[in-house]
């Protein structure tokens, strides 16, 4: 009873129901300028035996898309994500950037090696569309139409369930370099991924100071290895930060280090993660924003 | 505190469980069921030793000049840096056929965007597959221009 009672205060309480609207136009802002990373049209019109995209996409887009295709449905995800961050329609206008996202985001990633950091955002769109209270504080839809009162859990769930996105996706992370048993932090391992990124990723631009950190991996393993056993542990510790209350604050900025750490130091950026954080950011206590509001424990 | 209707306490435990259950199972699977993924982020070992390496050349008429392709707008969708892996699993599954089209892919976009490419790029005759280490040319395509 206690532990049921438990789980249900998690997903119902301990957020700021007013930070979903927030969140939802910082958030289409946010896909809107990431759109250039999206690059769809690189696919376009691929022979078949290249075309391989990744996971349900492989049903449901049995064939390569033309180019023509890919640039009516890019449009159509733009004007998706305009209506979604002015609050148009707003629970609408998010399945349709679900859907247009999940298509799109395959496309670009449809042939062998994609890049997993992109899967959140298609969830996060379908999580928004799941929510009855979506534009309830702000949106142009309040003008046309009274809103409805929703009770606070309403809004605070669809929140904690893109938190358990965000933690979940640095976990795996960690878990499957645990499960591969490849002695993954050992520093040989971590000097050639710089080797091989820098390879791949560096000549294009001018990077004194990735450059820095790799020759000064390259002279100190030791240094290497404790940076390969720091990235698990922290990418581990999210399972528990998710979970952690009033510590949660703490796993995000300790996890942002890490991604930071990241983006400076090595030749990848995993932007497409970058939207998720702002469902931590405290929108609603700007004094310009301020709305009614709960005690909070983020 | 107001009521919620079924219908929503319906769509929020069915979204929660699904994302949910989703995901914490793709960790013990290992697997990709897009969106939902593992994450398996770089988890691979990059110092094996003994693998072949292939790259994409642009060469002219007589192949006195070569000068290797890294330009994603070239490349499309398969990553710089993924091209090895990309033949390397290309062959291991019987299907090097694939690495003719794929040139012939890239050939098609290299011509469609040959304007706006740096200009030590623009102006080669063949696109070449090479597997750099025994310098094996794996698959080649001439670049025909039509004229207007």
């Amino acid at each position: 009873m206690k532990m049921n009672r438990a789980f249900l205060s998690f997903w119902n309480h301990g957020a700021e129901p007013a930070r979903l609207d927030f969140f939802r136009i910082a958030f289409s802002l946010g896909c809107l300028a990431l759109l250039p990373n999206f690059v769809p049209l690189y696919s376009a019109d691929l022979p078949d035996c290249m075309w391989n995209p990744p996971g349900l996409a492989r049903f449901l887009l049995p064939d390569p898309l033309g180019l023509d295709t890919i640039q009516y449905l890019g449009n159509g995800f733009v004007v998706a994500l305009l209506f979604l961050a002015v609050g148009l329609l707003p629970r609408l206008a998010a399945l349709i950037c679900g859907c247009l996202s999940f298509v799109l985001l395959a496309t670009s990633h449809a042939a062998y090696f994609y890049n997993t950091s992109g899967n959140s955002l298609v969830l996060v769109f379908f999580i928004l569309s799941a929510a009855p209270s979506l534009g309830s504080t702000i949106s142009l839809q309040r003008f046309f139409k009274a809103p409805k009162d929703f009770a606070d859990s309403e809004m605070i769930w669809p929140q904690r369930l893109i938190q358990f996105l965000f933690f979940f996706l640095f976990f795996a992370a960690g878990m499957s370099k645990i499960l591969a048993f490849n002695s993954w932090p050992d520093s040989e391992n971590i000097i050639a991924i710089l080797n091989w990124s820098r390879a791949h990723y560096g000549p294009a631009h001018v990077e004194p100071l990735r450059d820095g950190f790799h020759n000064f991996l390259v002279t100190s393993p030791t240094i290497a290895h404790l940076i390969g056993l720091m990235t698990i542990a922290i990418e581990l510790s999210a399972g528990f930060f998710f979970f952690a209350g009033k510590f949660r604050t703490l796993g995000v900025l300790i996890i942002l280090g890490l991604h930071l750490g990241i983006m400076f130091s090595m030749y990848f950026t995993y932007i497409l993660i970058c939207p998720l954080y702002l469902i931590f950011v405290p929108w609603e206590r700007l004094t310009f924003l301020r709305t009614k509001s709960q005690n909070a424990s983020y | 505190m107001q009521n919620v209707s079924r219908s929503h306490q319906f769509t929020k435990w069915f979204t929660i469980t699904t994302v949910c259950v989703f995901s914490l199972l793709m960790i013990p699977l290992r697997s990709e069921l897009w969106p939902f993924s593992s994450y398996p982020m770089f988890n691979v070992r990059f110092d094996a030793p003994d693998e072949t390496v292939y790259e994409l050349f642009a060469s002219n008429v007589d192949g006195t000049i070569s000068v290797p392709i890294h330009d994603q707008r070239i490349l499309g969708p398969i990553k710089d840096g993924y091209l090895s892996r990309y033949c390397r699993a290309k062959i291991k599954s019987q299907e090097p056929s694939c690495l003719q089209s794929s040139l012939h892919f890239w050939a098609r976009r290299y011509l469609s965007l040959e304007a706006r490419l740096a200009p030590e790029l623009r102006g080669f005759t063949t696109l070449k597959l090479v597997e750099t280490l025994s310098k094996t040319e794996v698959a080649s395509e001439s670049l025909e221009r039509t004229s207007r």
